[in-house]
């Protein structure tokens, strides 16, 4: 099995105003593919697209080797899904919820389970609608992590927790994913969490992927170029240039990715010169990147 | 009709206005008398005209079955004809050829009534609030035998034909009834049983029989045929109704139903309200006795229902076939029990005894849900679960 | 996995299906102790059958009553959370669906079983003329899949999406409102446009058959 999470070309329309047409991303396996974007860009119906709670218009969804929405059963029993809004039935206890969770999931672990509801605090007799936003939180990454998954789907796992409590969810993730080389697709609009965590990063917009690469190559490929002097129209560059906005006089700013120190020479030829690299922050590449694709300049 | 009355009667009062100054001698007396009755023939002979007026003044084509005839409008004559041939088919299935001189003497209109009319809305009885004149809101059907009318029937618009059919054959019923002797025709309560029964009227019966006041017409229904000739009061009515038809048990109750309930203060006043009660509550029979002899002894009715009367008249005509009624009319004077001997051509007591096992036989069975019953439960079920799998909730 | 399921619906549904117990042991007592005319012991027996049919309608009320509020207990936890965690479990939708619905049918038959344990025992204590048995068993069977038929539409229309039950119920309701217009403007009588479909359903091998009936507890 090559990619945990294969969609090709997919399509799908749930309403009027939102559509995701062409949508095609991959999930290697072995990876912590963080899936950004803004609220709106389609993250959770993608996400829903992929665990066949949707039924895509077109395309092709292939889940730990199953077809998707044919397989989704089998394919749902080897994941482990924590989604944005508590899905937990509110008149259950701790236990009862438990419960019923273990029956559905062969590969429950009980050991483990207990040993995280410790760790959490959770109590066995608390009724679930008594759970604080942290509590039914923390439940819903217990019940993902004791099933034993192969891959983990979380949609905004640490959405609205504090900073302890997100703490002891991601490190208990963490710790799961190092041990079982699990597979992690987790979406968030918390660019700076996802970075610390993240190997891969797909970028989500109005329902399109505008980017989807490696990590490392995310956080360092783009950055901004203070210009002066450059022609209105260039010739092919040997970076991508993301954009570019005047800002005073022949000064302009430049969103570049791919830039290497020797491509000034470059610019030199052009009759530009280079006054000022700035390196981005994740989160200034993730703006840059997505102001980029509203203009329809190449991301 | 009321307004053919009214003036009447307005005719009447002003003719006898006219007698009031009795100032003339015996004689003249006498002239006046018989003049105040010409009139009064005279208008009464006014009356039968514009009846009979009223009568032709439906024009339109007449339905004939045989000999029945049926005077209707041109808007009711297709479902009238056919209506009218479904009672007159069911009526020969018993009558024979009698139905056709009963109907020769029957005379019929089927008529449109109309006025204005508010539409209102089921259930609530609210509204509309539009009205139409001249509607057609009613039919209604009036009946003659030899010029004598029977009461009329109303009939809703649009006019249901099953129910046109029935109101014609129990004209037909009650005409073929008044031409048996008694003490049959009453024992029938008036009614000829020209109806066939339907497949549920054996169990029913058998299930009101079962559960009757009576402790004589259940001891029949659980093989006692003696008690049924008792119960069915087939030959002449018992001296002491209530120990001919009642056993102890049944007293109690007896004393607290029978009777006019408005008048039982007057019927048992030389009974305190205690004594009553010991009787009615605590079944003291002595006082139970007590009760049940201050009322009269009409107050205590033919413990087996009508309809089942009805049943063994039918019987009786069913196995006697052809002549069955004619033999029935001819026993004039005898017992119904003989009646209807004569009319099956069987002794009494084995026709009594037929038509016991058919009541006992048809004692209805499992009480468990019968397989169609639960065929199409589940089958409803299994739809509900199929849909209910089907269903996708984002969808 | 049934038995998780069970349990959930179980903790869901048992204020009503414990009400449903009490009322199944009530009937038959109000039937046969206090409605029911007897004098020193004997029945007036067109008395006692006249109350065990008034029971009878009891009976089908609580069928009605309970089926339908199991039946929205069933799928009332899920509607309120987007059915997100039924659809994230691993088995089939169709199946999960079924795992409710026999679910549901286990609690109603809880109730049934009532109604035939306190029925039986309550004929069994009661002085019985001679013509009529009691019958505690088939009435338990009629009770079961008398409450199983509505249950059984309810939960098909709350399992499916919300423009589905918009189109059955706007659906039944422009027929019924049509047919209602033309009976007030005098175009037809009142049910003949669908006298079709209340035939089929009233019949005596239609779905609401156990309804016609009486559910006699005592009969001949």
């Amino acid at each position: 099995m090559s990619d945990a999470i294969a969609m090709r070309h997919v399509a799908f329309r749930p309403g009027k105003d939102f559509a995701i047409r062409d949508l095609s991303l991959t999930v290697p396996t072995g990876s912590i593919y963080g899936f950004l974007g803004p609220n709106g860009s389609g993250k959770t119906t993608t996400i829903k697209l992929i665990l066949g709670m949707q039924e895509a218009d077109d395309g092709l969804i292939e889940v730990l080797g199953h077809q998707i929405p044919q397989g989704a059963p089998q394919a749902l029993a080897r994941i482990g899904y924590v989604p944005e809004r508590a899905h937990l039935y509110q008149s259950l206890t701790v236990s009862e919820m438990m419960d019923l969770h273990r029956a559905f999931f062969v590969t429950w672990d009980a050991a483990r389970a207990e040993e995280l509801r410790r760790q959490f605090n959770l109590r066995h007799e608390q009724r679930i609608e008594r759970l604080s936003k942290g509590e039914s939180g923390k439940l819903m990454m217990l019940l993902a992590l004791s099933t034993r998954p192969e891959l983990l789907v979380l949609d905004e796992p640490t959405d609205g927790l504090d900073p302890v409590v997100r703490r002891d969810v991601l490190g208990a993730l963490v710790e799961y994913v190092s041990a079982r080389g699990a597979t992690v697709l987790v979406s968030s609009h918390l660019v700076h969490e996802q970075e610390r965590i993240c190997d891969w990063v797909g970028v989500m917009d109005g329902g399109n992927l505008v980017a989807e690469m490696p990590m490392n190559t995310f956080r360092s490929g783009i950055k901004r170029l203070r210009v002066s002097g450059a022609p209105p129209v260039l010739p092919a560059a040997p970076f991508t240039l993301l954009g570019r906005s005047a800002t005073a006089g022949t000064e302009e700013e430049w969103g570049v990715r791919g830039w290497q120190p020797e491509m000034s020479a470059w610019l030199q030829a052009q009759g530009a010169t280079l006054r000022e690299t700035i390196d981005l922050d994740l989160e200034e590449s993730f703006v840059e990147l997505l102001s980029t694709a509203r203009t329809g300049g190449t991301a | 009709m009321s307004d053919r009355r009214l003036i009447v009667a307005s005719l009447l009062v002003m003719a006898c206005a006219v007698a009031l100054p009795a100032q003339q001698d015996a004689a003249a007396l006498a002239a006046r008398r018989t003049l105040l009755k010409t009139r009064v023939d005279s208008l009464r002979a006014v009356v039968d005209a514009m009846e009979a007026a009223s009568r032709d003044s439906v024009i339109g084509p007449e339905v004939r079955v045989g000999t029945l005839r049926v005077r209707t409008t041109a808007l009711l004559h297709p479902a009238a004809d056919e209506a009218v041939k479904q009672a007159v088919a069911t009526a020969r299935r018993v009558l024979g050829a009698d139905a056709d001189l009963l109907a020769s003497r029957l005379q019929f209109t089927l008529r449109e009534q109309r006025g204005s009319q508010r539409w209102s809305f089921f259930p609530t009885g609210a509204t509309l609030g539009l009205r139409a004149n001249d509607r057609i809101t009613s039919v209604s059907l009036d009946a003659w035998l030899d010029g004598k009318a029977f009461p009329g029937f109303g009939i809703s618009y649009p006019m249901d034909r099953a129910a046109l059919s029935s109101d014609v054959l129990s004209v037909l019923e009650r005409a073929a009834a008044a031409q048996l002797p008694a003490p049959i025709e009453p024992w029938l309560e008036g009614r000829m049983p020209l109806r066939p029964t339907t497949a549920d009227f054996w169990p029913e019966l058998y299930r009101s029989l079962a559960t009757a006041g009576a402790s004589s017409v259940r001891r029949c229904v659980a093989g006692e045929r003696s008690l049924c000739r008792l119960a069915l009061a087939l030959d002449s009515l018992p001296g002491d109704r209530v120990a001919a038809w009642y056993s102890e048990a049944d007293y109690p109750a007896l004393a607290r139903v029978s009777g006019d309930p408005t008048l039982r203060s007057r019927t048992f006043r030389s009974l305190s309200t205690d004594e009553q009660e010991d009787c009615t509550v605590r079944g003291q029979l002595d006082l139970c006795r007590r009760m049940l002899s201050q009322l009269p002894k009409e107050s205590f009715f033919i413990p087996m229902p009508g309809v089942a009367r009805a049943s063994l008249a039918r019987l009786a005509l069913e196995t006697g076939g052809l002549g069955a009624v004619e033999r029935m009319r001819a026993s004039d004077g005898a017992s119904v029990g003989a009646q209807l001997s004569a009319a099956a051509g069987l002794p009494v007591d084995s026709l009594v005894g037929i038509w016991q096992q058919r009541v006992i036989a048809a004692r209805p069975g499992s009480p468990l849900p019968n397989a169609t019953f639960v065929l199409a439960s589940m089958a409803c079920i299994v739809v509900c679960g199929a849909w209910a799998a089907r269903g996708q909730p984002w969808k | 996995m049934f038995r998780a399921v069970f349990y959930t619906q179980w903790k869901w549904a048992k204020p009503i299906i414990l009400l449903g117990v009490l009322i199944a042991g009530y009937i038959p007592v109000e039937a046969l102790r206090s409605m029911a005319y007897k004098t020193a012991g004997v029945y007036y027996i067109p008395s006692l059958y006249g109350s065990i049919s008034s029971a009878s309608t009891g009976y089908q009320l609580l069928a009605l009553g309970v089926a339908v509020v199991v039946a929205i207990s069933a799928w009332q936890a899920d509607a309120q959370r987007q059915h997100v965690y039924s659809l994230s479990l691993p088995v089939p939708r169709w199946k999960f669906v079924l795992l409710r619905f026999g679910a549901g049918a286990a609690l109603l038959g809880i109730v049934a079983l009532a109604v035939g344990v306190f029925g039986g025992v309550a004929a069994a204590l009661a002085p019985l003329p001679a013509m009529l048995h009691a019958y505690p068993a088939g009435l338990a069977v009629r009770f079961w899949l008398g409450e199983l038929i509505p249950f059984g539409l309810i939960f098909a229309l709350l399992a499916s999406n919300p423009k589905r039950v918009r189109v059955v119920v706007i659906a039944i309701a422009t027929l019924v409102a049509v047919d209602f217009l033309l009976a007030a403007f005098g175009v037809t009588k009142t049910t003949e446009m669908t006298h079709w479909l209340w035939d089929a359903l009233y019949s005596s091998s239609g779905p609401l058959a156990a309804f016609l009936s009486k559910w006699m507890l005592i009969d001949v």
